[in-house]
C-alpha cells in the first residue's frame, strides 16, 4: 500500500553555471548556493496523479488534503503524502493472482489456510473469494488505523467464517452465495467504521466455493448418481411414451370398431325389417298363397344343396336300418369313406 | 580559516536552534523525557520545542495497532482440540502509562499475548464446538449435500429420512450438536474479559476489537470429517441410484396400470356400443316382426333351412312332408 513516499519527483534540471574562475573559494560558494536553490525548488513542488489525493502535513501536522495536479508546497516543512483513493483495491482470499491479463493465472496451492472453513453442519468447505475497496477518507486511512490492508484481511477472515459458520455445507457451496457476500460485506463495513479505517468495501465476491479435495469425488460420484437417477427416469418414461400411445391407438381402433359393428346391426336390421314390412305388406293379401309359394321356394333353394336326400313312406317305422346302410351318417370326423354306392332312393 | 568562522557559525546556530525543536507526525504521540523524568502532557502532531541534550522524545503510534494471535491449540466442551487463530486491534490510549508499564510496542504485544491467548483459550474450552462456529440457531436450511436443483423428486425426498437426521447421527460431536449458536456472545465475553484486564493492569492500551479469525479442526479432527462427508456422499449417491431405480420401477408399475386402464375401458365402451348396437337393432326387428310373428316365424325358418343345408347333410324326407306330398298322390 502506498504510504506517502514524498513527491513523485522528476528530474530538476539544475541551472546552467557560469563559468566560474577555477579552485576559487567564490565558486565553490556559488556551486553550493546553486544546488541549494535547486534542492529548494525541487522540494517546494510536487504532482498529484489523477487517481489520487494528496495528504498535507505541515510540520507533521495534517493541514489538508490536494486535488490531481501540480500543487506548490513549503520546502522542509510540508509532507505530501498522495493516496489513490480512485483505485479499486483488492485483497484475494484462498488464492493469489500470479498474472492478470486475459487469462489471468492464479495459485491456489498454499492457500487452504484462508480457504477450509467450517460450515455450521459442521462439515467443511472450501471458500474462495475477493474483497475490492477503496480509500474513502485518506486522512483516517493513514493516520487512524495501522496496517489497514492487514486489518481489512484479519476482518474479512473472521467475517467470512462467521456468516459461513451459520450456513449449511449445502447452502454455502450453493444456494446461499448472494447472502453470504452481502452479509459479509455490510459486516466488514460496521467494523472498519467502527475503527475507522477510512475505508469503504465496495465488493464482496465469493470465487469458488466447493467441497475440499479430499472429499470432491465423492460429490462428484453424488453427481453422477444424480445423472443416473434422471436418465432411469427418464428411460421409464420414454418407454411409458412409447407404450402407452400404442396401447391409446389400440383402445380407439377397439372403439371404432365396435361403432362399426353397431352400425352394421342396426343397419341389417332396418333393413331387414322394412323388408318384412313390404313382404307382410303383400303377405295380408293372399295370405294362403304366398306362404306356399314361399315354402317351395325355398324348398326349391336349399333341397338341392345336400348330397342325399331319402324319402322315406310316411308308414315307415324304425329308421335305423335304413340309417345303416350309410357309411356317412355315423361317420363323424373319420376320413373320407369311399363314396358308397347307394347313391339316392330317388331325387 | 577565518573566512570559514561565519559560515561555521552559523551552521552550529542553525543545528541548534533546529534541535531545539522537533516533529511529531500525525498519528502518532510523543513524551518528552527531560533527565529520565516524564516532563508534561503527551503532544499530538505538530512542531514542538524541547532543550537541547537534556529533553529525550519518545514516540509512540497513536493509531490503532494489530494484534496477531498464533493458532491455538485449545479442547473445547466437546473433548476434542481444535485451533484458534485470533486477531485483536487495540490502541494506546495513555502514553505515559504506556512507557512505564511496557516501554515500546514489542513489550506491549508479549502483555498482549499473555492477556488476550489466555483469555481466548479460558472462554473458548467453555463452548462447545459448534456453539464457537454457529451465530444464530436457525436451522440449517438444506442440509441435503450435493441435491442438485430441477430434478423431478422433490416428493420422494420428502418421504426418504431427511439427511439431515442422518448428518446429525453420524456426528462426532454427539448429542451437543444442536447447541446454540453463540459467536456473538463468545466474542464479546472474550472482549470484555479482556478490557477488564487491560484496564486493570492500566497499561495505557485499550482494546478496540478482538475477533476469532479461523477456527480450524485438528489433523485427527479433519480427517475424522473428511470421513464422514464421503460416507455421507455415498449415501446419498446410493440413494439417488436406488430412488432412479425406484422411480423406474414406479413408472412402468404405472405404465402397466394406465395400459390396463386404458385397454379395459376401450373394451367397456367398445361392449357398451356394441351392446347399443345390438338393443337397437333389436327393437327395430321387435317392431317391424311384431307386426305378424307367425310369418316371421315361417320367413325366418324357411332361412334358416336354407343355410343349415349343404352338401354333406343328408335329408330325410317323409312322403308326409309338405314339399313330397304330391309324390304320393296328387291331392
Amino acid at each position: 500500500m502506498a504510504r506517502g513516499n514524498g513527491p513523485s519527483g522528476s528530474l530538476v534540471e539544475f541551472p546552467e553555471l557560469p563559468n566560474l574562475p577555477r579552485g576559487s573559494g567564490q565558486g565553490l560558494i556559488y556551486l553550493v548556493v546553486a544546488i541549494l536553490l535547486g534542492v529548494l525548488v525541487f522540494e517546494s513542488y510536487y504532482q498529484i496523479a489523477p487517481y489520487e489525493e494528496g495528504v498535507v502535513l505541515r510540520f507533521g501536522k495534517y493541514v489538508g488534503t490536494t486535488e490531481p495536479g501540480p500543487h506548490l508546497k513549503i520546502p522542509f516543512v510540508d509532507d505530501v503524502h498522495p493516496v489513490p483513493v480512485q483505485r479499486q483495491l483488492k485483497e484475494e482470499f484462498g488464492f493469489r493472482t500470479v498474472e492478470a491479463g486475459q487469462r489471468t493465472r492464479y495459485a491456489k496451492e498454499g492457500f487452504e489456510d484462508e480457504s477450509l472453513m467450517l460450515t455450521g453442519d459442521p462439515n467443511i468447505a472450501d471458500v474462495e473469494w475477493v474483497v475490492q475497496y477503496r480509500i474513502e477518507d485518506p486522512y483516517k486511512f493513514l493516520f487512524e488505523v495501522r496496517e489497514v490492508p492487514e486489518t481489512i484481511r484479519d476482518v474479512a477472515e473472521a467475517e467470512m467464517r462467521g456468516v459461513v459458520g451459520d450456513l449449511g455445507f449445502d447452502r454455502v457451496i450453493k444456494t446461499a452465495r448472494a447472502e453470504i457476500e452481502e452479509k459479509v460485506r455490510t459486516r466488514m463495513q460496521e467494523i472498519l467504521d467502527e475503527y475507522g479505517a477510512g475505508v469503504s468495501v465496495k465488493l464482496v465476491q465469493l470465487q469458488d466455493s466447493h467441497p475440499p479435495d479430499p472429499v470432491k469425488d465423492s460429490f462428484e460420484e453424488v453427481n453422477r448418481a444424480l445423472q443416473e437417477m434422471e436418465r432411469a427416469i427418464n428411460e421409464a418414461l420414454q418407454e411409458r411414451n412409447k407404450i402407452i400411445f400404442r396401447v391409446e391407438g389400440e383402445a380407439k381402433q377397439r372403439i371404432a370398431e365396435a361403432e362399426g359393428y353397431k352400425i352394421e346391426r342396426i343397419n341389417r336390421a332396418r333393413g331387414e325389417a322394412e323388408r318384412f314390412r313390404l313382404l307382410l305388406g303383400e303377405y295380408r293379401k293372399a295370405p294362403a298363397v304366398t306362404r306356399q309359394r314361399l315354402y317351395l321356394e325355398s324348398m326349391q333353394r336349399a333341397l338341392p344343396q345336400t348330397d342325399r336326400i331319402l324319402v322315406v313312406d310316411e308308414e315307415l317305422e324304425g329308421m335305423l336300418p335304413l340309417l345303416d346302410l350309410s357309411g356317412r351318417v355315423t361317420g363323424g370326423p373319420s376320413p373320407p369313406s369311399p363314396e358308397p354306392a347307394a347313391e339316392g332312393g330317388g331325387s | 580559516m577565518r573566512r570559514f568562522a561565519l559560515p561555521i557559525l552559523i551552521l552550529v546556530a542553525v543545528l541548534v536552534a533546529l534541535s531545539c525543536f522537533f516533529v511529531v507526525q500525525e498519528g502518532r504521540t510523543a513524551l518528552v523525557i527531560r533527565l529520565g523524568k516524564i516532563h508534561g502532557d503527551p503532544v499530538g502532531p505538530g512542531l514542538h520545542f524541547k532543550l537541547p541534550l537534556l529533553d529525550d522524545v519518545r514516540e509512540f503510534d497513536a493509531r490503532v495497532l494489530a494484534w496477531d494471535g498464533d493458532p491455538e491449540r485449545i479442547p473445547v466442551k466437546d473433548s476434542k482440540f481444535i485451533y484458534v487463530d485470533s486477531f485483536a486491534r487495540w490502541r494506546i490510549t495513555n502514553a505515559e502509562r504506556f512507557y512505564n508499564a511496557v516501554r515500546d510496542e514489542q513489550g506491549a504485544q508479549s502483555r498482549l499475548d499473555d492477556i488476550l491467548n489466555g483469555s481466548i483459550r479460558d472462554v473458548v474450552s467453555e463452548h462447545f464446538l459448534l456453539e464457537l462456529v454457529r451465530t444464530t440457531d436457525e436451522p440449517l436450511e438444506s442440509a441435503r449435500i450435493g441435491f442438485g436443483e430441477g430434478v423431478p423428486v422433490a416428493d420422494e425426498a420428502e418421504e426418504a429420512p431427511p439427511v439431515e437426521e442422518q448428518v446429525q447421527a453420524d456426528l462426532p460431536v454427539s448429542s451437543e450438536a444442536e447447541a446454540e449458536g453463540q459467536r456473538l456472545e463468545v466474542r464479546r465475553e472474550i472482549f470484555e474479559i479482556c478490557e477488564r484486564k487491560l484496564e486493570e493492569l492500566d497499561l495505557g492500551i485499550a482494546l478496540v476489537d478482538l475477533r476469532i479469525k479461523r477456527i480450524d479442526y485438528t489433523e485427527q479432527v479433519e480427517k475424522e470429517v473428511y470421513r464422514r462427508m464421503v460416507s455421507q456422499q455415498e449415501r446419498l449417491a446410493e440413494r439417488y441410484r436406488a430412488q432412479g431405480e425406484g422411480k423406474r420401477a414406479e413408472i412402468a408399475g404405472g405404465t402397466r396400470q394406465e395400459r390396463q386402464r386404458i385397454e379395459s375401458e376401450s373394451y367397456r365402451r367398445a361392449q357398451e356400443i356394441k351392446g347399443e348396437g345390438e338393443a337397437e337393432s333389436t327393437r327395430i326387428y321387435a317392431e317391424a316382426y311384431g307386426a305378424d310373428e307367425n310369418l316371421y316365424r315361417f320367413v325366418k325358418s324357411l332361412e334358416t333351412y336354407e343355410q343349415i343345408l349343404d352338401s354333406d347333410d343328408t335329408l330325410i324326407l317323409s312322403t308326409d312332408s309338405e314339399v313330397l306330398r304330391y309324390l304320393k298322390r296328387q291331392q
